[in-house]
């Protein structure tokens, strides 16, 4: 998967780096998110640019030059005075992509959606496999628990980035309180408030239609103990999330 | 063969083919317990090593099992993999039957076996307890971006598409975040039955750390003077994939702050040995904010 080719520039718009980047986390709300924050009068994306451009995803293997920095601007058209971004859930994992980012856009804001690690853990596995159980892998449940080691990712995005410039928000508080959590979002990103339609705050946007699994008790008692470790390492690099949102974060 | 303390150049020779020895083939998905030999019983295995993979496990192994009081039935391999494919949690007491039936020995002999993706998977370290509560856990960890570049090898003939090769560099870096693993280790099975070893530290003297193993598995230290330390073990021809500067330098950043939590948890391992623990040449802003960060932890910051 990759970005594409960059959008034709529409007349009196110009190019920059992004002033928001969503880097996580993958079946926690962001394609919602990212939605809501394209409502607003003030967001512009210019056709044919996707929610998740996956632009870093191949920079392991190749070099990062001066010219991809540029590239990377090229998504990024907007009119005078309207910001532009993107949210791709992934590069929160890949571990090269924060400091890529930072190298191409600096001053932009970073976004974390993040969500109880064990919902996350259960969707992000019908997400691989469309709920067809038997081919479910130890892989993919490796996997799957690796995705949700918020603690290790958010690590290497605040060693990339000073810590006003990211912003760590809850699923399940956004779900409790979209309105509030949106106007967070928007003024941490730099905008105006705004009255979004409050039919999109219901509306899902990208959900989850295969079955999920459901956990043995064996297997959600292994996930806890195995998140344990990572939730205490987020609580203390993200002491103001409200924990108790997250069943799996009681008792850590 | 007596143990012979090698000049520089023979140490220097046994590091470099530690370093170019590669992995055996992937586990066979169904491995079968062995025949019991007449007179032999069957328990739970006495050890079981648990990672860490591309670290000299295999070396290892083979050094433990050279030990007179120490037996593996010809059949069973190093790396059982038994748990690999119980993730779900549906394991029930014919599984740990079928488990146990890998390691007979005679009265008074000890069998286990070592799989190094045992301390990866989230699901192994609780079943592992059930099954065998009182096995002594061997994790033997190396520098992780000697233990990343060592793995590439591996995926170099496997992996082509661009997805994967983010997905195998994702997989690979997990591998040598040896905190969490530990930890998980260490919620399962008391502290005192976890023994971390150093690869660097068993190439740099491996009488003392073999003598070290054996006394934690509680066999006879002084067999660690008959075997030959430098045996040869599971050489490759497999060409090495080269790393960029670019590749190399991240890794090292990035395992930075990885280091130092697992520094924190276990004082006696010898960071100054790894590479990536010396931090790398300052590039973006991030840089001090790591090096705050991994000294914060390093100084006992909740982990």
């Amino acid at each position: 998967m990759g970005p594409g080719t960059p959008p034709e520039v529409p007349e009196g718009w110009s190019v920059g780096p992004p002033d928001f980047v969503g880097v996580g986390a993958q079946k926690a709300g962001t394609s919602w998110w990212a939605a809501l924050i394209h409502e607003h009068p003030s967001v512009k994306r210019a056709g044919g640019v996707a929610k998740e451009l996956h632009f870093f995803d191949r920079y392991w293997e190749s070099g990062f030059e001066a010219s991809d920095i540029a590239l990377y601007a090229r998504y990024f058209p907007r009119p005078s005075g309207a910001l532009a971004g993107e949210w791709t859930p992934g590069y929160m994992i890949d571990f090269w992509a924060p400091e890529l980012i930072a190298r191409a856009a600096p001053g932009t804001r970073v976004l974390v959606l993040l969500r109880d690690p064990v919902d996350r853990f259960r969707s992000g596995l019908t997400h691989t496999d469309d709920g067809s159980r038997a081919a479910l892998s130890s892989r993919d449940a490796a996997g799957a628990f690796q995705r949700g080691l918020y603690g290790q990712q958010l690590q290497r995005v605040i060693d990339a980035f000073p810590r006003e410039q990211i912003l760590v928000q809850q699923y399940e508080a956004c779900r409790a309180d979209a309105a509030g959590e949106l106007a967070r979002t928007f003024a941490f990103i730099g905008l105006p408030p705004a009255t979004i339609d409050a039919g999109r705050f219901s509306r899902p946007v990208n959900p989850t239609t295969a079955r999920k699994i459901d956990l043995t008790l064996r297997l959600r008692t292994a996930l806890l103990d195995g998140y344990a470790p990572d939730i205490e390492r987020l609580r203390s690099l993200v002491p103001e999330l409200d924990y108790s949102l997250w069943p799996s974060a009681r008792g850590v | 063969m007596s143990l012979r303390l090698s000049t520089l150049q023979r140490y220097r020779d046994g590091v470099l083919q530690l370093v170019r020895s590669g992995r055996r083939s992937p586990p066979k998905p169904e491995n079968q317990p062995p025949q019991l030999p007449p007179g032999w019983r069957i328990d739970p295995p006495d050890f079981v090593g648990v990672g860490s993979a591309r670290s000299g496990t295999t070396w290892w192994d083979e050094l433990i099992h050279a030990h007179p009081d120490v037996v593996r039935v010809p059949g069973v391999p190093k790396e059982v993999h038994f748990f690999d494919r119980f993730w779900e949690g549906a394991f029930d007491g014919a599984d740990a039957d079928r488990y146990h039936r890998f390691f007979p020995r005679p009265s008074g002999k000890r069998a286990g076996e070592w799989t190094p993706g045992y301390a990866l998977d989230f699901w192994t370290p609780p079943l592992l307890r059930r099954t065998a509560p009182d096995a002594k856990l061997l994790l033997l960890v190396r520098d992780p971006v000697e233990r990343f570049r060592s793995g590439l090898t591996l995926t170099e003939n496997r992996m082509t598409l661009d997805w994967k090769q983010r997905a195998s560099a994702n997989g690979g870096f997990q591998r040598g975040v040896y905190a969490d693993q530990l930890l998980r280790l260490w919620a399962a099975f008391p502290r005192e039955q976890v023994l971390v070893l150093q690869f660097e530290q068993c190439v740099r003297d491996p009488s003392a750390q073999l003598r070290r193993t054996f006394a934690f598995l509680r066999l006879d230290q002084a067999a660690a003077d008959d075997i030959d330390i430098e045996r040869r073990v599971n050489e490759t021809k497999v060409r090495k994939v080269p790393m960029s500067d670019w590749q190399r330098r991240l890794l090292v950043e990035r395992y930075a702050p990885e280091n130092a939590r697992l520094a924190a948890l276990v004082p006696e391992l010898d960071l100054s040995l790894w590479q990536s623990s010396l931090g790398g040449r300052p590039t973006s802003g991030g840089s001090a904010a790591a090096a705050r960060t991994a000294a914060g932890t390093a100084a006992g910051t909740r982990i």
